[in-house]
């Protein structure tokens, strides 16, 4: 199943091309290679979910595909822009056009709810239309916005401290929303929730793409969310647990699939089964 | 009986070895200064090249501004006062030996407004706002809000750097003067009112001795002091390694680091101005 085609693809977008392509991706820090000739297409409208065990470089993936951490060697492109050789202004644009969840929400401390909502608004030199728009537009927006994500308008003067951690994905999710990104990238949305906010984010990130019809990339450990969430799931392998010639991409296609798998390592993730690790870390 | 305690064997090639690792470790250790070095000159451009375009992020210039100047004034001013004074405590016996401690006060000013109020106002800039400028940014580093901004197509240099370099750069003078001033306030009344020394006589010697160069040259070493500590204050804070610990490392290695350059800067550029004033004034009459 390593590296297969891509033919999971459920999207009428007209020109069908791919949004995020990688090419040879290799990604090392120091003496650790992390990420190992990667080569990914995801086209307009998909959804991927990107599973695999920590430390096996999903957030490095993740991270490389809007230039927030550059390849060793290889490319990546977004839509058929070679991020390698844009300049800081044109690589500023081109993140105007995506949105970034983080593990844990990356929200800014100083300010509140409201101001870190409409920071993309006020601060971002995109060509959006929302960016131009009145101090009061732009505050409908930040009020609809977080309806949107199920949070009521009396925690716009609150800052991330007093918020939850659910409410805190929620505020993520709703910023970086507002500026209607054409890729949305989730790093691990519903880690350290509980089930129930878990499936609130699940249905939330469903909606969005829905509504705004965005492409988007989720890594997870999260099976439930994967299967929910994603019409494509890529399943990464530790470097360090793969001989030299075994591809990185251990599997890659729909969900209902997955579950038919015969790759031994893939059933042991989505069992959740530790088996032989035990042995290989001495825990008797 | 006691066993014999068995001697360690020394392998024939220890020494080998040992200069061998001594070797790597000097060039691992070049390596990290180096790297160090080229790291700080590429930051500093971009904060040069990000500052040039002349558009200021407000919020946060406002907000360092007011971290900078408003919140340090107060502690500046009242050590440069007790600077003041423990000058006048320790000249007045020197002086007294030989009967000029009339001429206490030029020695006094002199020395705050030339050395000890850049250099102070400096200090307390580095300890109070330098560490926590780098503390801020480490924990923006380690919980990603630094990436938050680059992922919004944000420059954090220009939104996160800028505004504070130039509002150290602006306020440290105005810092050094208000050292300065309470500097002066100080020794003078601890010398007038404490030691009896002649008010008139206090400043008439004063003001043959300190000029209006003395007074500059404090305040453009206060540029260089200002600049400094924000740049190196921010570049720790970008850098913080991961952790709690991370960023405490990265708020003390901003003081530490701010601090030895802000003395090692003080002598270059106190030796260049008066190389500078010897130059246009070879006779060392006042300039102004």
């Amino acid at each position: 199943m390593a590296n297969s085609p891509d033919t999971t693809s459920n999207t009428n977008h007209p020109f069908s091309q791919h949004l995020v392509e990688t090419q040879k991706l290799n990604m090392r820090f120091g003496d650790k290679h992390i990420l190992r000739d990667l080569t990914v297409s995801i086209r307009h409208g998909q959804t991927v979910a990107i599973i695999g065990e920590s430390g096996c470089g999903k957030t490095v993936f993740l991270k490389t595909l809007v230039g927030l951490l550059k390849p060793t060697s290889g490319f990546v492109l977004f839509d058929q822009q070679d991020l390698g050789i844009l300049s800081e202004q044109e690589l500023s644009s081109l993140r105007s056009r995506t949105g970034f969840v983080f593990q844990n929400s990356a929200l800014f401390d100083s300010l509140t709810v409201a101001e870190n909502i409409a920071f993309p608004l006020m601060h971002t030199s995109s060509n959006s239309t929302r960016t131009n728009l009145s101090i009061n537009d732009q505050s409908q927006l930040v009020k609809q916005a977080l309806r949107e994500v199920g949070l009521p308008d009396t925690t716009l003067k609150q800052h991330p401290a007093d918020l939850s951690g659910g409410m805190r994905k929620r505020v993520g999710l709703a910023r970086a929303l507002i500026l209607q990104p054409e890729l949305v990238l989730y790093d691990e949305p519903t880690t350290g929730l509980d089930p129930i906010v878990s499936d609130i984010i699940n249905e939330l990130i469903m909606r969005s793409r829905l509504k705004h019809r965005v492409t988007s990339i989720l890594v997870t450990h999260d099976m439930k969310t994967a299967r929910k969430v994603a019409d494509r799931i890529l399943m990464l392998y530790p470097l360090q647990r793969l001989n030299e010639h075994e591809s990185q991409i251990i599997f890659d296609g729909p969900p209902s699939e997955i579950e038919h798998c015969t790759d031994p390592r893939v059933q042991q993730f989505i069992q959740g089964d530790a088996g032989s690790r035990l042995r290989e870390l001495n825990i008797v | 009986m006691a066993s014999i305690p068995e001697v360690q064997k020394i392998p024939k090639n220890a020494g080998v070895a040992h200069a061998l690792s001594f070797r790597e470790s000097v060039f691992q250790r070049f390596d990290r200064v180096t790297f160090f070095i080229g790291d700080l000159s590429l930051f500093v451009f971009q904060i040069i090249s990000w500052g040039c375009r002349l558009k200021l992020r407000q919020g946060t210039f406002v907000k360092a501004g007011y971290q900078i100047g408003v919140l340090s004034l107060p502690v500046v001013g009242l050590t440069g006062m007790f600077i003041g004074m423990v000058l006048a405590v320790q000249s007045f016996f020197q002086f007294s030996q030989i009967g000029m401690e009339s001429r206490m006060g030029a020695v006094i000013n002199l020395t705050l407004v030339r050395e000890l109020g850049p250099v102070l106002a400096a200090t307390m800039l580095a300890g109070r706002v330098g560490s926590a400028m780098a503390a801020e940014l480490g924990t923006m580093r380690v919980t990603e809000q630094i990436d938050a901004l680059k992922s919004m197509g944000v420059n954090p240099i220009h939104f996160l750097v800028v505004p504070r370099v130039f509002a150290a750069l602006l306020l440290i003078p105005v810092l050094t003067l208000m050292a300065d001033f309470m500097g002066i306030v100080g020794g003078f009344a601890y010398s007038h009112y404490i030691l009896h020394i002649d008010a008139h006589q206090y400043f008439e010697f004063s003001r043959q001795y300190v000029t209006g160069f003395d007074l500059l040259a404090g305040i453009v070493k206060s540029l260089f002091f200002g600049g400094c500590i924000a740049i190196v204050s921010c570049y720790f804070g970008f850098h913080s390694d991961r952790g709690a610990q991370g960023v405490g490392n990265a708020a003390t290695a901003a003081f530490v680091t701010s601090f030895v350059l802000i003395l090692v800067m003080d002598l270059f550029v106190g030796i260049s101005l008066d190389k500078l004033y010897y130059y246009f004034n070879p006779a060392g009459a006042s300039l102004f």
